[in-house]
């Protein structure tokens, strides 16, 4: 069994190209800026009569969800569509791959459809980067979410989101609240806001939420709300799943909303043009007021429009990274 | 076609002759409001020297990153900027600009992604030099000049001010 | 009547204690004769003895180590026979299989029979079973302690499995106390480790893989403590991972407690650090923790405290085949554990000495073995070029577990002989 190579590198070429996405952390500034970049002229082909570009046409992106997200897996239809793809949608009930079948099974029955591009969500941290050293070389990984490690896309699309209202994420103080411990949209939001030069990234939430560890990704910890909002330019409100309360992580629902649910009053304690975002769905009045989720500073309606262009920019990317890497192999061949 | 030659005739000069073709063309064609259209990059530049020369109102610049079709070759351009077309081009004269027709496969590209613009009436294409060994059924309507280049060999256009021609090995 | 003479060879002094933890090496000639050992004598003066016998095997070592026999406190077979020629080529003399290892739980007299069989048809390095104790290793129901003994079991443990009950965990204790039985036990509050699957720290957090506290381990053990002292049963704890864990065995055996321990070579030689691009083969139970944890755990060797184990566990490839948190949780070890020692040693951060105790001495004491290289005793032994560079893959591992840590990894100690209960077992 031979030694893993480092998730950070394997989703990149030879030559520092991405060829699959499957975490922010490791990433250049500039690969993540080309992201940006690229979403930024993805945004442009959305408004006109015709959004499709013919970019992927002729390849076939997989959907592979092994947990639900009709949300998730929309964008990224929408996105393989319009870059003219052929998108085939499978939800794999976690059922199905425990009763005897691997995950491999499924990967190895899935490939002789000749797909380009496999979408994967999976509740395992690591399945995505799994799949990635597993499959055939040529097809394309993006992660769309893995157990509590990463959702890259969704980060990315937070990081356009603070790019296009605030001009630059460069000196920004964000400030993430929620149940940290387990997201991995956070974990993601930290990686590629230290990379592209944040000037403080803070987690907010109880202990029980809140991993002490979370220092060492480069984020300040605070178990209080009104410290860690002091002079934020971003607050981003994290979901909070009613699990948590069973788990023993928290007592109520209302006493969360009491100490880390935000309002305007603690929001004033932001700055003054501090924009506030979540990843959706809200849970009003659990960890969001409705006069601010609804309100002025609230970013969180375009943070949904931007989801279709970054999740275009990755597939463009990676998709373009795997072809240059297989061109350069058939080349490297022809001249052996 | 002239015989091949080895050096390449000076840029600057080659644009005042073009500026005058697009412009003795938009008068004898009688076209309304043309609306030029610039390939990114080289194609870009001169669009927009020439919509400054000839005092037209509007410019587009159309990055074809997205049409090209060698994707499976070469994938995606290090830096794919986008187009930024003005809002309608429904029914409008267009004068779509490059630097240096060849295969013509450029040209089919941002053809094919001004029509997901829209449907102008009529597309005419200006080229400041042309030099052969065309792929597609492609002509340019207005031309700077026309040349033969030996084998292998290809022209790359720097500008934008002031432009100037290198020859280059195909790769 | 068979001799086998080994001349040159270096004896590692085994009379090892904490008192004197330096070990000597004295340059000898030692003959075996039907398996046990007749002489030992200086180098040179061997070969004049036998050499009338025409059935005399004459091995030259050449100045290479004659270890005593290496005994495995914990290993798993499901293939009796690919996993001991594993370990005779590796250079093990005996292992403790572990009850949930074979075809079935070791929880009945025949299940022990089973094992034994299985041992004597492969003919390799001899297995020791290791008994249930409590029934289908449910941690509910006692097992027929005392008639899984008088079967043949070597010790009784629940493997790693829990014993949530620690009224249940008395009463074993108790039991055990009567009949005067080793119980193997282990140390892992399994709500504590809530699922998890690695060490809690920083590795963990960065992956988002549910951590295993210290805690689960360290409150688990301190509760068996007070219960080892109440009961004064004979406790062996087993693969403790935790710096603290070894204090408190430390604190434990200075009190009088009749307890012991051991840890898996793997927590010797990794930390959590080493899951990092969430690789499978580092899913183990118990956790690999962090440097500091290593290093106490090293410590804990080199003072003799703790005795060292393979803790091996072969896995087809389809079950280290997924993502790490539903890959199966163990290592294949047998095939390169001395070796890993080996260059344990010589990277200085475990003495010869020690290496000789952790893996040979204590274990034998902890199970009441006699496997020390003297005139009269059974050939338990392991003859090996300590220097010498091996280098393991997929293709030269005896072990049908291809899930070893060590591959293509350059370490030392090229096993030449091995003799399991006085058979010669492995020969280069």
């Amino acid at each position: 069994m031979t030694r893993h190579a480092d998730p950070t590198q394997v989703q990149l070429t030879a030559d520092g190209r991405l060829k699959h996405f499957l975490t922010t952390e490791g990433l250049t500034k500039s690969l993540l800026t080309e992201i940006l970049d690229l979403a930024d002229s993805f945004i442009s082909t959305q408004e006109r009569a015709v959004k499709k570009v013919p970019l992927l046409r002729g390849k076939t992106v997989v959907n592979l969800f092994f947990e639900n997200s009709t949300r998730t897996r929309s964008t990224f239809e929408l996105a393989a569509k319009r870059l003219s793809a052929d998108i085939l949608n499978l939800d794999i009930a976690r059922s199905a791959t425990s009763k005897g079948e691997t995950l491999m099974d499924t990967l190895w029955n899935l490939e002789a459809m000749y797909s380009d591009m496999f979408v994967v969500r999976h509740a395992d941290s690591g399945a995505a980067h799994f799949i990635a050293e597993q499959v055939t070389p040529g097809v394309a990984i993006i992660n769309a979410g893995d157990g509590r490690h990463a959702h890259p896309t969704q980060a990315m699309l937070d990081m356009l989101t603070i790019r296009r209202h605030k001009g630059t994420i460069e000196g920004q103080t964000v400030a993430i609240v929620g149940d940290i411990l387990h997201s991995r949209v956070a974990r993601s939001q930290i990686h590629a806001l230290k990379t592209l030069g944040a000037k403080e990234v803070r987690v907010i939430g109880p202990a029980t939420l809140v991993p002490k560890e979370m220092a060492a990704l480069g984020a300040k910890v605070f178990y209080d709300l009104e410290q860690g909002l002091a002079d934020a330019d971003v607050v981003i409100m994290l979901r909070l799943q009613k699990e948590r309360m069973s788990d023993a992580l928290l007592p109520s629902e209302s006493e969360y909303f009491k100490l880390y649910g935000l309002t305007e009053a603690k929001l004033a304690l932001a700055k003054p043009d501090a924009i506030v975002m979540h990843p959706g769905p809200i849970n009003r009045g659990v960890e969001i007021d409705s006069a601010v989720a609804d309100g002025q500073q609230s970013v969180i309606l375009n943070q949904v429009s931007y989801g279709i262009a970054v999740r275009m920019a990755v597939m463009a990317m990676a998709m373009s990274g795997q072809a240059s890497e297989q061109a350069a192999e058939k080349s490297q061949g022809e001249t052996l | 076609m002239p015989s091949t030659v080895n050096s390449l005739p000076d840029a600057e000069v080659l644009f005042q002759q073009l500026g005058a073709n697009v412009k003795s063309y938009i008068t004898d064609n009688n076209l309304q409001q043309p609306l030029l259209i610039g390939i990114r990059s080289g194609g870009a530049w001169l669009a927009q020297r020439l919509q400054e020369e000839l005092e037209l109102p509007e410019l587009g610049i159309i990055d074809i990153s997205f049409y090209r079709d060698d994707f499976d070759e070469r994938g995606l351009p290090i830096r794919a900027q986008g187009s930024k077309l003005p809002d309608s081009i429904e029914d409008r004269d267009i004068i779509l600009v490059d630097d240096v027709l060849m295969s013509g496969r450029t040209i089919r590209a941002a053809m094919n992604e001004i029509f997901d613009y829209g449907r102008p009436r009529r597309i005419n294409l200006a080229i400041l030099l042309d030099i052969g060994g065309r792929h597609l059924p492609i002509q340019a309507d207005i031309v700077g000049a026309k040349v033969a280049l030996s084998a292998n060999k290809k022209a790359k256009l720097s500008g934008p001010k002031p432009f100037s021609f290198s020859l280059e090995n195909q790769s | 009547m068979s001799t086998m003479t080994l001349t040159q060879v270096h004896l590692v002094d085994s009379d090892l204690t904490k008192e004197n933890p330096k070990s000597s090496l004295k340059s000898v000639d030692v003959i075996i004769e039907n398996g046990t050992i007749s002489h030992i004598v200086a180098a040179g003066e061997g070969q004049q003895l036998n050499q009338q016998d025409p059935n005399n095997t004459v091995i030259n070592a050449d100045g290479a180590l004659l270890l005593p026999g290496i005994i495995d406190l914990s290993a798993h077979f499901h293939n009796v026979a690919s996993e001991t020629a594993a370990a005779a080529k590796g250079g093990i003399s005996l292992l403790c299989a572990q009850p949930n290892s074979h075809k079935s739980i070791t929880d009945t007299p025949a299940a022990v029979n089973l094992i034994q069989q299985a041992s004597d048809d492969a003919g390799n390095s001899h297995l020791l079973p290791l008994g249930a104790l409590t029934q289908g290793l449910k941690g509910e129901q006692l097992a027929n302690m005392h008639g899984l003994m008088a079967s043949g079991c070597i010790a009784l443990t629940n493997a790693r499995a829990p014993i949530k009950n620690a009224l249940v965990l008395r009463r074993i204790m108790e039991y055990a106390a009567t009949h005067d039985t080793l119980i193997m036990l282990t140390a892992e509050d399994v709500n504590l480790s809530g699922g998890g699957k690695m060490h809690e720290g920083p590795t963990a957090n960065r992956l988002g893989l549910t951590g295993i506290a210290e805690v689960a381990e360290t409150t688990s053990l301190a509760q068996q403590l007070l219960l080892v002292e109440l009961t004064g049963c004979r406790a062996h704890f087993s693969q403790l991972s935790c710096a603290r864990s070894v204090a408190m065995i430390r604190q434990a055996q200075a009190q009088g407690l009749a307890v012991t321990a051991d840890v898996a070579i793997a927590n010797l030689l990794f930390t959590d650090a080493d899951v990092d691009g969430f690789d499978s083969t580092f899913n183990v139970q118990p956790p690999l923790r962090n440097e500091t944890d290593r290093l106490a755990l090293l410590d804990g060797v080199n003072d003799g405290t703790l005795a060292i184990c393979s803790n091996h566990r072969a896995h087809d490839i389809a079950a280290k085949k997924a993502p790490f948190a539903a890959a199966e949780a163990g290592m294949s070890t047998l095939d390169t554990w001395l070796p890993m020692m080996l260059t344990l040693v010589k990277n200085n951060e475990l003495s010869l000495g020690a290496l000789v105790n952790a893996s040979s001495v204590l274990p034998a004491n902890i199970l009441g073995l006699t496997t020390a290289i003297k005139v009269g005793n059974l050939a338990n032994m392991v003859l090996v070029n300590s220097n010498n560079e091996v280098l393991f893959t997929e293709d030269t591992l005896i072990s049908a577990g291809k899930n070893n840590p060590v591959l293509g990894m350059p370490l030392v100690g090229e096993v030449r002989l091995t003799l399991s209960e006085g058979c010669e077992v492995f020969r280069a």
